[in-house]
């Protein structure tokens, strides 16, 4: 996609063989795609490299948010961005409006593990109609996080850093639908009755950008579907 | 009768030598040519049966056929009777023994010996093994049961296992178990474990449990009419049909009973987070009727699995495996030919296999991981432990049977992720499996093509119907985890099909992508 935005000179950090690790310097600007990477923004910006800010690309909208900020950053008009990214986009939109059927109007609730947890907020709330009731993460860095942070939607509780027994008795006096939380919390709350996501799966699962938005919804529905189905 | 390398039955005779082998003090004189007693070693050998089966053969030659084999037959029974001293003796011809048509009936008939002898009329050429287990445990019944004063206590029989059966002898613990918590005691069980003199003593039961309809519902049906015993048609494999069972028990005896639920894991293990990715997986199910409707009812409301196929190889059955493909929403395989049921695992791409020994090989062949739930098994299929299907612990086993052959649910993200590393590449299968693991068969690489298709190539498409993958697209369905990549394969394919695309490109493959998204 970037190169068809128009943005030719684009590498991975890290690559996937350490001789083809891109050179660093002032002329570069990064992206980051994963929020738990502050200690790796302060090195590279130690190096001059200037980060672009966006929202994570999870979800159409964040990911089109992300190509957006990356496309301003080089001059490239919003109008050849839309263009490019019309078809993605819109298979996006279509493939998580199917599995939203299974998430809207469901309740969520994250337990601080990865940091993902405020970008995943944002993408449940925003394009699968969830109602996130609390939002934890272990540690919220203010830069990194702004852009996320100001399209979540006004309501959920956003704590930071861990009391893991105040938060189980919020999350149990809220009865969430779906709770997000490691895998020491995950049975003995799924024995109370409380549908779980291993948040260790969103961060070992291909899940960025438009191709795999749906794959994103599916790891939050599948627990859901589950309970519909079984019958013992 | 068709010849064929694999069958999933042998001919009727080896039904009845499966109720004499499971039976004691039973004797079967088979009137069959030298040759036929290869049948010992599936008892023998595959079963590790530690006495050879209880069956005399006469064993004519081509010799013989010109002189009096009708003699030979004779002088086999009664030798037989003076040797072995059975209570009572079945007799009957082979599939080749038939062709001469000696009547071993009569000729036993008129020996005139001081113990019961049940002739078996059993048409090799039309029928088959459970057909042949069925018939004989029915003439047993028929010959031997009496009607009687039922046991002072609420009593039951249980009817059906027999030799060679898949996990008959812990069934039968199991469900024996579950009744006796249930208060009900346990008068015979048969025909395995049953003498001749047990057989008499059926008719002291109040009921009757029907754990394999396929050997018992005949006879069953028979004692209903006969003795007043109403039967179980529940089959209590898996928690709901175990609960079932109970509820039909208790209806039938018209008190309530109850059985607690001791020892019971696996709705736990299935609700339990590792067992999310369970959800979906798209299974495949061929088997005897029985034990093939049941693990569909388990893989679906147990497991969380889809059925894609399900079939049986014994037609006397097939209108329960049609009944039960209609509520599944998909096409009954009837059939025994294990080449058709490749075939249809081949078009359907499941995720695993719930199968025979067969199916086990086609799952091999395949790369598709496959678990073992019915008849005919192979010597590592009757296990040393104790391994119920039926009952709680059934339940429980069943779990373990169905996930063993599967990937993890964390390894398979490993799989995508790390797939270019050496430890998770293609071929490496799941880990636990080590180098015997199902792996997936290697798929050439696609070739180097550096032009777009040739119009030709388009054309050749167009005209077979088929879309043709273009190299870019090829090499981005290999990204997908092996364990998936048929189903996305066949997506793909069926949706370019649909959408009138004869080049499958790399938006073809994410369009599919987001059209089969649920």
């Amino acid at each position: 996609l970037f190169e068809a935005i128009g943005i030719k000179n684009v590498r991975m950090l890290p690559a996937r063989r350490s001789d083809e690790a891109p050179g660093i310097g002032p002329g570069t600007h990064y992206l980051l795609a994963q929020p738990f990477l502050g200690e790796t923004a302060l090195e590279l910006e130690r190096r001059g490299a200037h980060r672009i800010a966006a929202p994570f690309p999870f979800g159409e909208e964040g990911t089109t948010a992300w190509l957006h900020a990356a496309a301003r950053t080089f001059g490239i008009s919003p109008e050849k961005v839309d263009e490019v990214i019309e078809a993605p986009r819109a298979r996006a939109k279509a493939a998580v409006a199917k599995v939203a059927e299974t998430l809207t109007g469901k309740s969520v609730f994250f337990f601080p593990d990865s940091q993902l947890e405020i970008p995943l907020a944002r993408f449940l709330a925003r394009e699968c109609g969830m109602e996130t009731v609390e939002v934890g993460a272990p540690y919220i860095h203010g830069d990194l996080m702004a852009p996320d942070l100001g399209l979540l939607p006004e309501g959920p509780v956003i704590s930071e850093g861990q009391d893991v027994d105040l938060q189980l008795d919020r999350c149990r006096e809220a009865r969430p639908d779906l709770t997000v939380c490691g895998l020491g919390l995950a049975n003995p709350l799924e024995a109370e009755g409380l549908r779980t996501k291993w948040a260790i799966e969103l961060v070992f699962t291909p899940v960025h950008g438009y191709e795999q938005a749906a794959d994103l919804a599916e790891l939050f529905a599948r627990p859901l579907r589950r309970t519909e189905r079984l019958a013992v | 009768m068709k010849l064929s390398v694999w069958t999933y039955e042998g001919p009727p005779h080896v039904g009845a030598m499966r109720i004499a082998t499971g039976m004691q003090g039973l004797h079967y004189v088979l009137h069959a040519p030298q040759g036929d007693t290869y049948a010992d070693l599936l008892f023998t050998m595959i079963e590790r049966r530690n006495h050879r089966p209880p069956v005399t053969y006469t064993t004519f030659q081509a010799r013989d056929l010109g002189s009096d084999t009708a003699t030979l037959f004779k002088e086999a029974c009664q030798e037989a009777y003076e040797r072995f001293q059975p209570q009572a003796m079945i007799v009957g011809a082979s599939c080749t023994a038939e062709l001469i048509q000696d009547d071993p009936g009569g000729l036993a008939d008129a020996l005139d010996l001081p113990i019961p002898t049940v002739p078996l009329e059993l048409p090799s050429y039309q029928r088959k093994e459970n057909w042949g287990a069925s018939e004989t445990f029915y003439q047993l019944v028929r010959h031997l049961a009496q009607p009687m004063e039922r046991t002072p206590e609420v009593s039951c029989n249980i009817l059906g296992p027999t030799a060679l059966g898949f996990r008959h002898r812990d069934d039968v613990l199991e469900i024996s178990r579950l009744l006796e918590s249930m208060g009900i005691t346990v008068n015979v069980v048969a025909p395995m474990y049953a003498s001749p003199a047990d057989i008499q003593r059926l008719g002291a039961a109040h009921f009757n449990v029907v754990l394999y309809p396929e050997i018992a519902e005949t006879a069953a049906r028979w004692m209903t009419k006969n003795l007043g015993q109403k039967a179980t048609s529940v089959i209590p494999i898996g928690v709901g049909a175990t609960r079932e069972f109970i509820t039909e028990i208790s209806e039938l005896l018209e008190q309530d009973v109850h059985a607690p639920e001791t020892g019971l894991h696996l709705p736990w293990w299935s609700r339990s987070v590792d067992s999310t990715y369970l959800t979906g997986k798209r299974v495949f199910i061929f088997g005897d009727a029985t034990h093939a409707v049941a693990m569909a009812r388990v893989a679906t409301e147990e497991m969380g699995f889809e059925v894609v196929g399900l079939g049986c190889f014994n037609r006397e059955f097939a209108r329960d495996v049609r009944a039960a493909a209609k509520k599944y929403g998909v096409d009954p395989l009837i059939t025994d030919d294990y080449l058709d049921v490749e075939a249809a695992i081949e078009a359907t791409q499941p995720e695993m296999i719930l199968g025979t020994q067969m199916e086990r090989h086609i799952g091999k062949r395949l790369g598709i991981p496959c678990a073992v739930i019915s008849a005919p098994v192979h010597v590592q299929d009757f296990p040393a432990r104790y391994s119920p299907v039926m009952g709680w612990e059934g339940a429980n086993v069943l779990f373990d049977t169905l996930i063993h052959p599967l990937v993890m649910g964390l390894e398979e993200h490993l799989l995508h992720m790390f797939r270019e590393d050496f430890e998770f590449h293609d071929g490496a299968g799941p880990s636990h499996l080590g180098g015997h693991a199902p792996a997936a068969h290697a798929e050439p690489e696609p070739e180097p093509v550096q032009h777009a298709p040739a119009p030709e190539d388009i054309a050749a498409a167009n005209l077979n119907g088929e879309p043709s993958w273009d190299p870019d697209a090829e090499k981005e369905l290999r990204k997908i985890p092996f364990f998936v990549r048929g189903k996305a394969r066949r997506n793909t394919e069926k949706f370019a099909a649909e959408m009138g695309r004869m080049i499958i490109d790399v938006e073809t493959l994410y369009d599919a992508k987001a059209h089969f998204a649920r």
